[in-house]
């Protein structure tokens, strides 16, 4: 059917130009010259056309040539009765249906720039929200139920409201970050079990940032928890009294055996209590994976203390300081967390009190300081005049302060070392005089204007959020120990909420004295046992073999003429 | 003839640049005031945000500012946290923006009154003031030195207090951070033979790849390191626009944060010397700018916590 073009494309097919070459002086290689057969004139002639009908065109690559062939070929096979009137149909028909490609079949493959990679996971905390996701409708379509009954999203705070407030004091971040944020809470809260949740802040790092998020476990969720690794190093730590073995065995003399005795480990608060109540989740955008930090010992708190140090971003970098910091960036960042939150979580005076039922309780334990209390429902704001007032007066901490042990209760590190080895009868009786005074910190609910201060600077500044509108404005207070934290009040102090955002670094009042690392220990005192010596040469070995023979032989004689003596 | 010649064409070329640049349009500076309402969004994830109030006094009397003194442009420069206040910083420039400028503060955002131009030793002071700024330019910080006086045995310790005011530090602290930290990116800027520097009308901004390194963000300030730098060093250097010294030298390593924001749509440096300064550039764009919003103390202690 179809008539195969002829093949034309070898150069022997061409017409011969070498005469017009030759005219015009062209250099003719001498091989072509050989291999060229003279065409016949009608030929060339033919040839030159079909060249021409086979000429490809610049905008589809198809030529007449092929075209008109397959044309005629359809016509053939079909055999119509109208040939001759449907060819310019025909025609058009089939330069339509010829798949074309406009552009051109090179196309570049950009490579997937982190600006689509990070829209692409946003993207799916976007689509999993709002209405438009299956159980909002189905709350919708029970009318009888209450849909915020059901809704487990209930308890996301209004982080745009906040925003709002955040943003009349000149601080806080983007609301689109904000709301990205709020979005992505949701996960958490479908991930686990959570009774409350807030945005803590945003914690700059040197490659990435953090954004986290507080959040309270229903009681008795906080073990369904695989990220203790914090603590399972602790526990490898041994305990004292191991480490003395080796010396014991060797019954060295008292002055030289090592002075250090590891300090007596405190042991971090149950979980659910104290530095560990609340969990923290981190994520470096808003969309990608949260992450839940672990639990946190004291002795990370007491380290971070020491240290000074920028994030990286990454959570699992090593912390690289003196004294050395127990575990890797992430608990670093949850040590940071506890005590940004244990020095700033602050609320007008009277919005909590004390439980008065707990009260009577621990009575007793007053001394102590009480350590919860309960929102007073019967609060009825402060006037702006004294939210706003330098004193500090009517701003008070809510949350217990760490003490230098790094826990919020004290813990008596003799007391339970004692109770281990003793009967209980006994314990109540002890009394050591190298007993431990109890460290306590500032009381619960403490106004502010008792915080020390940083230098010469005030540990907070309160202010007027706005200078133009000062009818409507709100109290604005900023944190000067923890650069970064803001709180304002709102609403005669009813509304409050504290935000950070910040490098996680307190400011110190002087410049960072890094703490230099302590001497080094006497060394071993040098004696025969530790001495080395050169190995005996085989032919030392052999004489002293020779001299220990020598000796038994002496023995022996001895010793059978004492046997005799003694016989007598 | 050669040598006139070529002369004639050097004046042409002049001509033409100093043409091309008196002709006014539109571009990002540091958070130009005209386009301040929008380039500020572009710190906010760095913690800087205006309030709606501070965006509105300051986008009328910024552009006050500008006209009663007659300047090319005016920036608003920072935030300089203080505890009683805050001081708004602004700079107002004429068109080689190294050389000639004025730095204003304002407590309001609407009066803003000129600060006295840092001279050495008033930098030299201010770095013995300790503490925040209180807020009152009229503040007199003070400073006790002792000092020995005489020789040998005669020695005495004597003390000498040195008062320093508020408006200087602030002016002192201002010129410390223009000088450390305040960043352009490569090509923004170019100097005329005539050892002019005005803004580079042909710059599209940086490709995100350059964007990622720190050899492509220039100190706005006259250069130290590169006069010292040998022939063979500065043999690839375009003259025209290598004319500050790079980031990649900035002592120590590390200085900088650079991170990539929206994925890779806009990269922020942050300064961990002076924290609170934070620039933006959008690579592929021309636009540009920083801001410094922080209590203007500078980070002592940087070499411990990298």
């Amino acid at each position: 059917m179809k008539e195969q073009p002829p093949q034309v494309r070898g150069r022997r097919d061409l017409p011969s130009r070498e005469e017009e070459a030759r005219e015009l002086g062209e250099h003719v290689f001498e091989e072509e010259e050989e291999k060229i057969i003279p065409v016949p004139e009608d030929e060339r002639r033919c040839i030159d056309a079909k060249m021409y009908l086979m000429t490809s065109s610049t905008d589809t690559g198809d030529n007449l040539y092929d075209h008109l062939s397959s044309l005629l070929g359809d016509i053939l096979y079909d055999q119509p009765t109208d040939a001759f009137e449907s060819l310019e149909e025909r025609s058009i028909d089939r330069k339509r249906e010829a798949l074309y490609y406009d552009s051109s079949t090179l196309l570049d493959k950009p490579a997937t720039s982190q600006e689509q990679y990070l829209a692409h996971s946003q993207w799916r905390i976007f689509k999993n929200a709002g209405e438009d996701t299956e159980e909002y409708k189905s709350s919708i379509r029970s009318e009888h139920a209450d849909p915020s009954e059901n809704d487990k999203f209930i308890i996301l705070p209004n982080l745009l409201r906040q925003a709002y407030f955040f943003e009349q004091s000149g601080f806080g971040l983007p609301r689109e970050e904000i709301v990205r944020v709020s979005i992505a809470m949701r996960d958490i809260i479908e991930q686990w079990q959570i009774e409350s949740i807030r945005f803590w802040g945003k914690i700059f790092g040197i490659h990435q940032n953090y954004y986290v998020v507080e959040t309270e476990f229903q009681e008795g969720d906080y073990e369904s928890d695989t990220s203790d690794l914090g603590l399972e190093e602790d526990s490898e730590i041994p305990d004292e009294g191991t480490t003395d073995s080796l010396f014991d065995d060797l019954s060295t003399s008292d002055d030289i055996k090592p002075t250090y005795k590891p300090k007596p480990k405190i042991p971090c608060e149950p979980l659910g209590t104290g530095l560990n109540k609340k969990v923290y989740f981190v994520c470096s955008e808003p969309g990608l994976p949260w992450e839940r930090l672990p639990h946190i010992t004291p002795a990370q708190v007491v380290a971070a203390r020491q240290i000074r140090r920028y994030f990286t971003g990454n959570l699992d970098d090593p912390i690289i300081a003196y004294p050395p910091f127990p575990g890797v960036e992430r608990n670093y960042l949850r040590a940071q967390i506890a005590r940004i939150g244990a020095a700033t979580s602050v609320s007008p005076i009277g919005y909590f009190r004390f439980d008065d039922q707990e009260e009577e309780e621990e009575a007793e334990e007053a001394a102590a300081g009480r350590s919860s209390c309960v929102i007073d429902t019967e609060y009825d704001g402060l006037p702006l005049r004294e939210l706003v007032d330098p004193t500090l007066q009517s701003w008070c901490h809510h949350v217990q302060s760490i003490l230098p042990q790094g826990r919020n209760t004290w813990y008596n590190s003799v007391l339970a070392r004692v109770e281990g080895e003793m009967e209980e009868s006994e314990v109540e009786d002890r009394e050591e005089p190298d007993e431990p005074t109890p460290e306590v910190g500032p009381p619960l609910l403490s106004p502010l204007s008792e915080d020390q201060n940083i230098g010469d600077s005030p540990a907070w500044v309160v202010r007027h959020s706005s200078k133009l509108v000062p009818e409507y404005s709100i109290a604005m207070l900023q944190s000067n120990t923890w650069p970064g934290a803001v709180t304002f009040g709102a609403d005669r102090g009813r509304y409050f909420e504290t935000l950070y955002v910040g490098w996680g670094l307190k400011k110190l009042s002087a410049e960072y004295d890094p703490t230099i690392p302590s001497d080094a220990m006497t060394e071993f005192p040098s004696g025969p046992e530790v001495t080395e010596a050169d190995d005996p040469t085989p032919e030392e070995e052999a004489a002293f073999r020779a001299a220990l023979q020598e000796k038994e032989m002496d023995d022996e004689v001895g010793g059978d003429e004492e046997g005799e003596d003694d016989d007598d | 003839m050669r040598v006139v010649h070529s002369n004639i064409q050097t004046t042409v070329a002049v001509k033409l640049i100093r043409e091309e640049c008196t002709s006014v349009y539109t571009y990002f500076g540091k958070m130009e005031s005209s386009g301040l309402h929008l380039d500020i969004d572009y710190v906010g994830s760095s913690g800087v945000i205006l309030s709606p109030e501070q965006k509105a006094a300051l986008q009328t009397s910024l552009v006050i500012l500008q006209s009663h003194n007659k300047f090319h442009k005016v920036y608003l420069w920072g935030k300089i946290l203080g505890v009683k206040d805050d001081y708004f910083i602004a700079q107002g420039v004429s068109r080689d923006e190294m050389i000639e400028k004025k730095t204003f503060y304002s407590k309001d955002c609407v009066n803003w009154g000129l600060l006295p131009p840092a001279t050495k030793a008033m930098r030299d002071q201010s770095k013995l003031a300790k503490g925040r700024f209180t807020g009152d330019p009229s503040y007199e910080f003070e400073h006790t030195e002792t000092k020995k006086v005489g020789e040998g045995e005669d020695a005495q310790e004597e003390e000498e207090t040195i008062s320093i005011k508020e408006e200087d530090r602030l002016s002192s602290v201002i010129a410390d951070i223009d000088d450390d930290v305040k960043i352009v990116p490569r090509g923004a800027f170019v100097q005329t033979p005539t050892g002019e520097v005005i803004a580079n009308r042909s710059f599209e901004g940086l490709i995100v790849s350059e964007a990622a390194k720190l050899c492509s963000y220039m100190h706005f300030r006259e250069p130290k390191l590169l006069p010292e730098k040998s022939l063979l060093q500065k043999a690839n250097m375009d003259k025209s626009i290598d004319f500050m010294d790079n980031l990649e030298e900035d002592i120590p390593k590390g200085a900088w944060s650079l991170q990539f924001e929206r994925g890779s749509g806009l990269v922020s440096l942050r300064s961990l010397l002076w924290q609170g300064y934070v620039f933006y550039h959008i690579p592929g764009c021309k636009k540009y700018g920083s801001i410094y919003v922080g209590t203007g103390e500078k980070n002592l202690d940087l070499p411990f916590m990298l």
